[in-house]
Order: C-alpha cells, then sequence, then structure tokens
C-alpha cells in the first residue's frame, strides 16, 4: 500500500507539472462548455429527427407522415406501433416523438349519412420535453403539417387535424444538460488516452519500466496507481465542470451512482487503452499521434457535441464502433432520461472493452525482458 | 578465513533469437568493496550480463549468485540490498531530486526525513539543486540524482551501466570521485564502461568482455603488464643516427615526432635498459619512461582500438 502511495504521489507530482496533462483535466473541458453552451443555447437543430408511432396505418396517417416529411425541418423515423410509446421514449433517451392515433384516417376521411364528406376532428400527440430547442422546432412543424394536410383534405372549412401535447421529460432541460453527460466522458476519454498513451511510451522507451523492476514495486501496484491518479484528476475535474455549468448555465442534470460506475468503467477503458498504445508505439510522440488518431474521430463522432441523429447515416455507423459513444449515451441515459435500462446496456459495453483492453495491455508490459 | 565474494557468475550464456550471444560462458566474481569493471565496447554484451544479474533478465543457461541468493529464483530477496543506474538513465522529467528520492524511499518502504534526503542528495552533491525538476539538470546530474535513486534503499552492492557515458570530461572525473568515495564506504559496484582511462582509474578488478565473452581478466595493473607489451622508453632530441644505433643494439623502436620510442618485453629491466643505450652511445638529450596503458592492452587484445564504445576497424 505504502508503495502505492509513493508510486501515486509521484506520478500526481508529474501529471499536474505536465501542461497538457493539467490542460486536458481542467482547463479543456471548462473552455468547451463555455463555448458550445453559449453557442448552442441560441441556435436551432437544422433538421430534428422525429420518431413517429403510427397507429392508424392507412394512407391517410402515411400522408400525413410525408408532410412532416416534406417541411424540410423534420426527419421521420418510425416507432413500432405495438410498444407503449412513453417506455419507448424513456427506453431510447428519446428528446421527443408524434403518435398517431388509431382511426385518425377513418376520421379525416369520414362520409355523413348523406354521403357528403364530414371529417371528425382528431389530434396527434407530440410527447417531449417543452424546454428542449428540439422540441419547439417539432412543435412549430408539426403545427405547418397539420395546417397543410387541413387544407388537402377539406380546403377553406374547419381544421380537422390538430395537435395536442404530453410532456414526457420532467423538469425543463436544455442543450447544456444534454452537453455535459457527454462532456464528462469526453473528458474522461482525452486524458486517460492522451496522458496514459505518452506517459507509458515515456516509461518503456527510457528503461524506467526496467529501473521499477528492480525496486519491490509490482507491476500491478503501479497500474493501479495510475487507475487511482485517473479517477482522483477526472473526479475532481466532473465536480469543476458541474460548478461551471450550474453558476453559468443553471445545469439541471445531476450526476447518478450509475454515472460514477459509467465513469470507473470509462476510466478502466481509457487507461487501458493509453497502456496498450504505449507498448506498441516506438516512442512517446508516435504514441501521442496514435492517441490523437483515434482520440480526435471519438471526440467528436461519439455523440458528444451534437445528437447522434442529427449525424448523416453512415457517421452514425462510424459512431456505433466507437467506445466513447456509448460511454456518452450512458452518462445522458441515467443523467437525462433516468433511464437505467439503457444507462446499464451502454455500461455493460465499456466495462467489457474496458476489461478486454486492460487484459492485452497488462500481457504486452514487461517489468521483466526475455 | 577469505570472506565469500558477493557476487559469483558461472557460465552464464544469454543467447538471443538469431542465434546472437549475448554473453557466453560468461563466470567471475566479485569481492566486497571492490570496483568491478566489466570493460568492453558497444553491444560486447555488458548490459546484457548487468540485467541478467538484476533480475531483469532469464540467463540461456548459467547460475548466478548474490550475497549467496540465486538471482533467477529468489531476487526478491535482495533487491533492497542492491542499488541499479540503468544505462542511459534519465530521471523523471517533472520530480524535483527531494521528489524523485522519496518516491524511491517509498518504493523500498523506507522512511526518510527531510533531512535524510537531503542527506542522500549531499552524498552525491546535489544538495543544491533540490529545487530544480530533474528536466532542468546537466547530464551529470541526473547521473548523480540516479545514482542517488540505486543508494535510496541503503544498497551495499551497486549495479552501474555505464554511469559516464555521454558525459563532458569535467563531469566524467568529479562522477569518478564520487564513485571512489562510495567503494571507500565499504559498498561494492559493478561498472561496466566502454572508457578505457574508467576502468584503469576506478577498477580494482577488470573483465574484458568482447562478443559476450570475457577475454581477459585481473586488475588494470596485471592487464597492462601482461597485454600492454611492457614498459617503453622515449628518447628526446635524438641524433640523426640514433634509430640506427638502437637497432643494432638489439631493442624493439619506432619513431615518434622526433623522438624514438624504445618498447621493451615484459619483465624488461629500465635500468638494465637504460645503461645499455648509454653504453651503446645513442645520441639523445633526455628519456623518460613510459608505462603502458589500458588501451595498449585493450588494442593487443582485442585487436582493433575503440573510441567511444565504437571499435575501429
Amino acid at each position: 500500500m505504502s508503495r502505492i502511495l509513493a508510486d501515486l504521489k509521484a506520478f500526481g507530482l508529474q501529471y499536474i507539472r505536465s501542461p497538457i496533462g493539467a490542460f486536458f483535466a481542467l482547463i479543456f473541458p471548462l473552455i468547451l462548455i463555455l463555448v458550445f453552451g453559449a453557442v448552442f443555447s441560441q441556435t436551432e437543430d437544422v433538421e430534428v429527427p422525429l420518431p413517429v408511432q403510427d397507429l392508424d396505418g392507412t394512407n391517410k396517417s402515411a400522408e400525413f407522415m410525408g408532410i412532416l416529411n416534406s417541411t424540410g425541418t423534420l426527419k421521420v423515423s418510425m416507432i413500432p406501433a405495438s410498444v407503449d410509446i412513453e417506455e419507448y421514449i424513456k427506453d431510447n433517451s428519446l428528446p421527443i416523438a408524434l403518435q398517431i392515433p388509431e382511426g385518425f384516417g377513418a376520421s379525416v376521411s369520414h362520409i355523413n349519412s348523406t354521403g357528403g364528406l364530414e371529417p371528425i376532428p382528431v389530434n396527434v400527440t407530440l410527447y417531449g420535453d417543452p424546454s428542449r430547442t428540439t422540441y419547439n422546432v417539432a412543435l412549430g412543424s408539426v403545427n405547418a403539417a397539420a395546417t397543410i394536410m387541413n387544407y388537402n383534405i377539406f380546403p377553406g372549412s374547419y381544421p380537422v387535424v390538430g395537435m395536442e401535447t404530453e410532456s414526457v421529460v420532467a423538469g425543463g432541460y436544455q442543450f447544456i444538460d444534454f452537453f455535459l453527460p457527454g462532456m464528462i466522458a469526453f473528458t474522461v476519454m482525452t486524458n486517460a488516452l492522451f496522458a496514459q498513451s505518452a506517459s507509458s511510451a515515456e516509461y518503456r522507451t527510457r528503461g524506467y519500466f526496467k529501473l521499477l523492476g528492480t525496486t519491490p514495486l509490482a507491476k500491478w501496484e503501479w497500474v493501479l496507481a495510475k487507475f487511482i491518479w485517473y479517477l482522483i484528476i477526472l473526479l475532481a475535474s466532473v465536480a469543476l465542470m458541474f460548478v461551471v455549468s450550474i453558476l453559468v448555465f443553471g445545469v439541471r442534470v445531476t450526476i447518478t451512482p450509475l454515472a460514477i460506475v459509467i465513469i470507473f468503467s470509462g476510466i478502466l477503458l481509457f487507461v487501458s487503452m493509453g497502456m496498450l498504445i504505449g507498448m506498441v508505439s516506438k516512442d512517446p510522440e508516435s504514441a501521442s499521434a496514435i492517441a490523437n488518431a483515434i482520440g480526435f474521430p471519438m471526440m467528436f463522432l461519439s455523440g458528444t457535441f451534437f445528437p447522434l441523429e442529427m449525424m448523416p447515416d453512415f457517421l452514425q455507423g462510424v459512431a456505433r464502433v466507437l467506445p466513447l459513444t456509448y460511454m456518452s449515451e450512458g452518462m445522458r441515459s441515467t443523467m437525462i432520461y433516468g433511464n437505467e435500462v439503457g444507462a446499464l446496456i451502454n455500461l455493460a459495453v465499456v466495462l467489457v472493452l474496458g476489461i478486454i483492453f486492460y487484459v492485452v495491455a497488462s500481457k504486452l508490459m514487461r517489468w521483466k525482458e526475455k | 578465513m577469505p570472506e565469500d565474494p558477493i557476487i559469483v557468475v558461472k557460465e552464464l550464456t544469454k543467447i538471443y533469437e538469431g542465434d546472437i550471444r549475448a554473453a557466453y560462458h560468461v563466470s567471475f566474481e566479485v569481492k566486497r568493496g571492490q570496483i568491478f569493471s566489466l570493460l568492453g565496447p558497444n553491444g560486447a554484451g555488458k548490459t546484457t550480463t548487468v540485467e541478467l544479474m538484476e533480475g531483469l533478465r532469464t540467463p540461456t543457461s548459467g547460475d548466478i549468485r548474490i550475497f549467496g541468493v540465486d538471482v533467477s529464483k529468489d531476487y526478491a530477496s535482495i533487491r533492497h540490498r542492491v542499488g541499479v543506474l540503468p544505462q542511459d538513465f534519465e530521471p523523471f522529467d517533472r520530480l524535483k531530486p527531494p521528489e524523485a528520492v522519496s518516491y524511491f524511499a517509498g518504493l523500498f518502504g523506507k522512511k526518510m526525513t527531510e533531512q535524510d534526503v537531503n542527506d542522500l542528495l549531499k552524498t552525491v552533491g546535489l544538495d543544491e539543486r533540490s529545487k530544480s525538476i530533474a528536466l532542468k539538470l546537466s547530464g551529470g546530474e541526473k547521473r548523480r540524482l540516479g545514482i542517488a535513486l540505486a543508494l535510496v534503499g541503503d544498497a551495499e552492492l551497486l549495479f552501474l551501466d555505464e554511469p559516464t557515458t555521454g558525459l563532458d570530461p569535467q563531469a566524467r572525473r568529479s562522477l569518478w570521485t564520487l564513485l571512489e568515495r562510495l567503494r571507500d564506504e565499504g559498498r561494492t559496484i559493478l561498472l561496466t564502461t566502454h572508457y578505457l582511462e574508467e576502468a584503469e582509474r576506478l577498477a580494482d578488478d577488470v573483465a574484458v568482455i568482447h562478443k559476450g565473452e570475457i577475454i581477459a581478466r585481473g586488475s588494470p595493473h596485471d592487464l597492462m603488464a601482461q597485454f600492454g607489451g611492457g614498459i617503453s622508453i622515449l628518447l628526446r632530441e635524438c641524433g640523426e643516427d640514433a634509430l640506427s644505433i638502437v637497432h643494432s643494439l638489439g631493442f624493439k623502436v619506432e619513431q615518434a615526432r622526433g623522438d624514438l620510442k624504445v618498447n621493451l618485453g615484459p619483465g624488461e629491466s629500465v635500468r638494465e635498459a637504460i645503461r645499455r643505450l648509454e653504453s651503446g652511445g645513442v645520441p639523445f638529450k633526455d628519456l623518460v619512461t613510459v608505462e603502458p596503458t589500458l588501451e595498449e592492452a585493450f588494442l593487443n587484445l582485442v585487436g582493433t582500438k575503440m573510441e567511444e564504445g565504437v571499435l575501429k576497424e
């Protein structure tokens, strides 16, 4: 234990004195929060994904969805008719969803006893969080689509298709609430991956592993001290991010126990990944280059800065193979949507990957030569 | 009864992939309180031999006992008695010397007060540099810090792998003084080097290693006497016919910048040679005797000169 503490203290001092380490751990996340928080709080999303549950299944409901798509601000996708929409929204952490009721087609094309068209008013339901930007975009667009539909059905007469709303997510979330959980995942990744890959490569190329191999310090003790260090620095960083987000943007999301477990797993994964890179690269410079090549795409494609649903399909495919995606989604599931099942699934992915990378990295890491 | 040697290496062999013999039937013993030098060019197998002794590598065959303990089986039980300075040592850039020392003290489970740390840094001559991170230390200071780290566990035995390589002559000389002092305090030092003058100045015992094999063994004086080609007499400001006269007297002689260098055979008496040169009527103004150097011994042993660890073909 005293050996681990000694190693922890020495590594911590080196880390804090390295300008890159301290910057990525404490300053960089705050800059991003301030910049993106300011930018995205005021802009509207260009094309909002709108999952629709069509309980009607007639050509009239299909026509309505066609109109929704043609607004240019909405992109319709389907929710199976068999599910309970509110649960589905929670399970899939959806910001918004629309439900077209059963009998929609029959209502809008109702024929009265005299054989004339006499539509019965019918409402579609918009589910979501009224405080979100995407919600307000959808609200306006669905209203517009209803107006067009009304004109198509019964020009110049009373409105047939209306809209009612259902608030699903409690407690007015805004962009920063979406951003912060992803930002935490992002910070865990950048710190652990960038700092540890360069550090491991330095220890290897400079013969520190050999030197430590002649002391009583065991390999596992060295590794454990690294995990503990990243845990300390990253939890400090998370606390700092919360303080700034609360003071500047009045963020509403809170940290959850599951989120902490996900942070632990993320540290296991990305520190191990960093160690692995440090072991297979030629020198600290090439270790940094490899870490950048892996880390930067993850930064921007894993849904930290924009929701995955807003990205083109092929980029969403890329995001699905990036480990940070699962960490970000897990963090958002538990912190924003209270969707513990979704969070656990994402946690499982991160944890399993973490264990795999840990095993491979510690196999490759040698105190001793052959 | 003589004390058992601290290190006993027997028939140590390490063969790397591709049939590279880094160490081949290497045997030697190191006595307590000595500086033992493994002397040889780069790639001779010095570092491999040292790392085998430090338990960092596993021998292909052979036996290493340190403090009577079989290193391949139980290095852990002796590691606190051994201090190590690896080849090309660079300390942790962003730690200050006292922090690095405290770190190693922690690893060895040793309680050190601030005063203890400072005393140790004073021993290696670094107490004035306590406020600088290692990155800012000079090459010589970095090696001193490395030696301080090796000393943390109260090591009785130090493995110093090329401690002065890459240092300027002044830093090298001052490090030599430190190593002599450490030896005089009773520590045993195993030192690898490719500097002949370093082995000549420091070592009580030298093993010349070449292509993984020990090709000569003894004190620097023994090696010079045995392989250095004997003492030579330098005749200053000789007359024109001096060369032919010296030749005719049956001496081995070569010209050296206007002087003549007369090489005596092993065991040949200097006094007797001078008497013969004078009575033979060799014209010279003055003479000096020149002892053989380890460099000459090395040249005779390996057949080629060595500069900065590289053999000159």
